[in-house]
């Protein structure tokens, strides 16, 4: 009999030391896949370390029955327990990046979509949004993919018009911004009262955005740009070593040459006012960010969209008639791709611009085409005020109307500004000029 | 009948020690009462309400079959462990006695939680509706839609078809026809529910269309152009349907820019809904269901606890349980087995055997289960669906007379032919 118990245990203890081994093995393989539970998990809330460690390998388990419940009713169109779902399913798996971003993603996109009210939209947007922001970029704070995907949120779900209803996201971002700071930024000499839910709920830390805004240039937070901006500038600065920024230097590049061709925001929601024109003082910041990320990534894509970048602030600086600092531009341009020497110079090129088909532009281009003349018109020298400012105005007005009236505009209709407005916001560049 | 009675007082006394029943009562209440301060619906206050429902009903039903299959195994087994069986059957009572009495004694204690469980529920919904973060008349919109229990009424079938589905092309229009009961005289409004697949699939913005409906009394009872999303469930108002009869309700696909197809690709997808009952009446209807589910459950543990030691009693039934509540598991293996390609060349003999195997025992399984698939009152509790009382019936029937009975003289007759006296080494 004891001879059996001796046995038996010697055959649990070789089980014991086989299940060991196994498990190096293992650990090796989590690792090499980067599905390892990392050190921050000390840090986590209970929460968090209870459903990672107490439910153990039962965890996989839960997540699936919690995917397939989502995937089921969303298939139905019932997507009233996906932000729950989604936010049982993050948490079980918090180190995995990949699927906060994708929660993140269907609930701004998808599920946003299925709705035609346009207040439940701008909900799932925020959800999808939240999600990230307050819990994705919680648990892992090192991952530059999370900021990225934030970002993206912010540039091209409200920031560009492929949703229907971006002007609706773009008024209310505005808003809730306009509470928060009374106008474009916040006074970080004075900081008010409302410092603390910049902080704890929309994670907008003072220092962090004087910072960029030292580096980059004014900028109007109302705008989702700047968001987009910020974010990526966040990520960038707190990436995990080894891991890939080169997302976050796209982010910041595109972002700022938004802003410069559309930070400067007229706004009234209340009035349904949403025009955006050039920021011209932008242009040394936007220069800055991707002569930076060129250094930092060492990537030619990066040295391609400068090049356009260059291009297109060459054919703004010609419309608002300053044709010395398009000339630079266009030296530099020439510069950065000295195979362009061969094809064109720079009068060649202003031709050129003059008689592009404004119809075919992008919006914020036809924009900046517009006031730029109008613009031109109040800013000319006074004797000479009189004679061109009609002619522009004259010509700027074709212009509007050529572009209001193409039905391929369609989509950003709702914010191609009355002529008036431009009108407007020339006359106030030219004042302040 | 004094006897099975005096059995039952025993078994509740016997319950009631084990502590199983405070820690399920303590469960319940922890569950129940934390539920609305850990759901995060999607932002506005229907969700939070119609999560809660869905998740408080789900936990409390899952926590009382728990406990009823664990206290419905040991009720006999532990009693033959622990030869205190001995003290009752040397006393003049039957089998059936003994296992009647014990049965009513758990179904007592179920009950009980059951009645615990319902009461809270309620109490909670009342609570979550009236802390909404939502000015008056918007709480007053959420308790009548959240408190409001609606009788879905289906299209009637066409001549010729098969189904109520329907493919409206660009332009096209289609009509379906729902009989109206004298239920519906004098109803405030009803809801058209609706879902719709678009072709093309990759389509997903919103479909324009126009729904008209009218009854041989009320010619323009709806006429609305609509832009709705694809696959989203959506609800119509349709004001008030006055007269018995039929509803005749049109759609017409009016998206030719881009041209896009709508289907209607079942009965499910598109109802007339009608104001029935109250929430509270439906939740009764609910926890009726959920004690007969009950019954079933602490049968199917009894009668493992009869045939089983404690342990593998529990094992067995809360392996039946666990199927219970895999969703369409069972009855995917029941008809596909473990592989969905048999087709394939290199499909050896012996998985063909296995795959067989599998199949034939998830067959009866999903046989032996069906009734409680059938009897689900989170089929119509989350989605405000009335609950009718002819289902409660059949579901008391089955679940609570006929299945148990079953059990009961499968389980008296084991109990009889058992030895329960063997010593133990």
């Amino acid at each position: 009999m004891k001879k059996k118990y001796v046995f038996l245990l010697l055959v649990a203890a070789l089980f014991f030391w086989a299940a060991g081994q196994t498990r190096i093995g293992l650990t090796k393989t989590r690792e090499r896949q980067n599905i390892v539970l990392s050190d921050q998990s000390a840090n986590n809330p209970p929460f968090i370390v209870l459903t990672t460690v107490a439910l153990g390998g039962f965890r996989g388990l839960v997540v699936d029955i919690l995917w397939m419940r989502l995937i089921s009713l969303q298939k139905e169109g019932k997507v009233f327990e996906i932000a729950q779902l989604a936010d049982w399913i993050t948490k079980l798996e918090p180190q995995f990046a990949t699927i906060w971003a994708f929660h993140a993603w269907n609930m701004a996109y998808n599920i946003s979509i299925l709705y035609s009210n346009p207040e439940l939209r701008w909900l799932w947007v925020k959800n999808g949004i939240q999600l990230l922001r307050d819990n994705g970029l919680k648990y892992n704070p090192g991952e530059p993919i999370l900021y990225r995907e934030l970002g993206w949120i912010y540039q091209h779900k409200i920031g560009q018009s492929w949703d229907d209803m971006h002007v609706y996201y773009k008024h209310k971002l505005a808003k809730e911004m306009d509470g928060l700071f009374r106008g474009p930024r916040p006074d970080y000499a004075k900081p008010n009262s409302k410092i603390q839910i910049m902080r704890a709920e929309y994670k907008l830390f003072p220092e962090i955005m004087r910072s960029i805004e030292e580096y980059y240039g004014q900028l109007d937070w109302r705008l989702p740009e700047t968001h987009a901006l910020y974010w990526a500038y966040r990520g960038l600065h707190s990436a995990d070593a080894g891991k890939d920024t080169s997302l976050c230097d796209h982010m910041i590049c595109q972002s700022m040459a938004a802003e410069f061709l559309q930070g400067r925001l007229l706004i009234n929601p209340d009035a349904g006012i949403y025009v955006s024109a050039p920021q011209l003082d932008l242009l040394p910041g936007t220069i800055k960010a991707y002569e930076d990320a060129m250094k930092r990534q060492q990537m030619d894509i990066f040295k391609m969209a400068y090049v356009n970048f260059l291009s297109e602030a060459v054919f703004v600086f010609h419309v608002y008639g300053d044709d010395q600092n398009a000339r630079k531009l266009f030296d530099k341009m020439l510069s950065e791709e000295p195979k362009f020497k061969a094809q064109m110079n720079f009068e060649k090129y202003l031709l050129k611009c003059d008689h592009f088909n404004i119809t075919e532009l992008p919006m914020a281009d036809a924009v900046a085409w517009i006031e730029g003349l109008l613009y031109q018109g109040y800013s000319n020298p006074p004797d000479q005020r009189q004679q061109n400012a009609a002619e522009l105005r004259e010509r700027a007005l074709n212009l509007w109307k050529q572009y209001a009236a193409n039905p391929q505009n369609r989509k950003s209709s709702e914010i191609f500004p009355a002529f008036e407005m431009l009108d407007e916001q020339a006359k106030q560049r030219a004042k302040h000029k | 009948m004094r006897k099975i009675a005096a059995i039952a007082a025993l078994t509740i006394r016997s319950a009631i020690r084990s502590r199983v029943i405070a820690v399920a009562a303590a469960a319940i209440i922890a569950v129940i009462i934390g539920l609305p301060f850990v759901i995060k619906g999607d932002g506005t206050p229907e969700s939070q309400s119609i999560i809660f429902i869905n998740y408080s009903f789900g936990l409390l039903m899952f926590v009382l079959s728990l406990t009823a299959t664990w206290c419905g195994a040991g009720a006999i087994s532990l009693e033959i462990g622990e030869r205190q069986i001995q003290l009752l059957i040397t006393k003049p009572l039957r089998s059936v006695q003994i296992w009647a009495g014990k049965l009513l004694g758990l179904m007592t204690v179920n009950l009980v939680l059951l009645a615990l469980g319902g009461a809270l529920i309620s109490a909670m919904i009342h609570w979550t509706l009236g802390t909404a973060e939502t000015n008056k008349t918007g709480q007053n919109d959420l308790r009548r839609k959240i408190m409001t229990v609606y009788r879905a009424v289906p299209p009637l079938k066409a001549s010729g078809l098969q189904s109520s589905q329907a493919a409206i092309s660009p332009g096209q229009s289609f009509s379906w026809r729902f009989e109206l009961t004298k239920r519906t005289t004098g109803a405030q409004f009803a809801l058209l529910k609706f879902r719709f697949i678009p072709s093309p699939f990759s389509h997903q913005t919103p479909v324009a269309g126009v729904w008209r409906a009218a009854t041989e009394k009320q010619a323009d009872l709806l006429n609305k152009t609509l832009s709705n999303s694809p696959n989203m469930t959506v609800y119509l108002n349709i004001p008030k349907i006055d007269p018995a009869g039929i509803l005749k309700l049109e759609y017409q696909n009016i998206q030719t820019n881009p041209a896009v197809t709508v289907f209607f690709p079942s009965g499910n997808d598109l109802s007339l809904l009608i104001p029935e009952s109250s929430f509270e009446a439906n939740l009764l209807r609910g926890l009726i269901i959920g004690f007969a589910r009950l019954a079933f459950f602490t049968s199917l543990g009894m009668i493992a606890g009869t045939l089983f030691t404690f342990p593998v009693a529990v094992f067995a039934s809360l392996g039946l349980l666990a199927m219970a509540f895999s969703g369409g598991f069972v009855r995917q293996l029941a008809e596909r087995g473990l592989s969905t390609d048999t087709s394939c060349e290199q499909f050896s003999i012996i998985a063909f055997m296995l795959n067989d195997m599998v199949r034939v025992s998830f067959r009866f399984f999903a046989f032996v289960l069906s009734p409680l698939e059938r009897f689900d009152p989170l089929a119509f509790l989350p989605d405000s669906l009335f609950i009718p009382w002819s289902l409660t019936g059949q579901s008391f029937a089955v679940l609570c007379c006929l299945y148990p009975l079953i059990l009961l003289l499968i389980g008296a007759g084991c109990l009889r032919r058992r030895e329960v006296g063997i010593s133990s080494v």
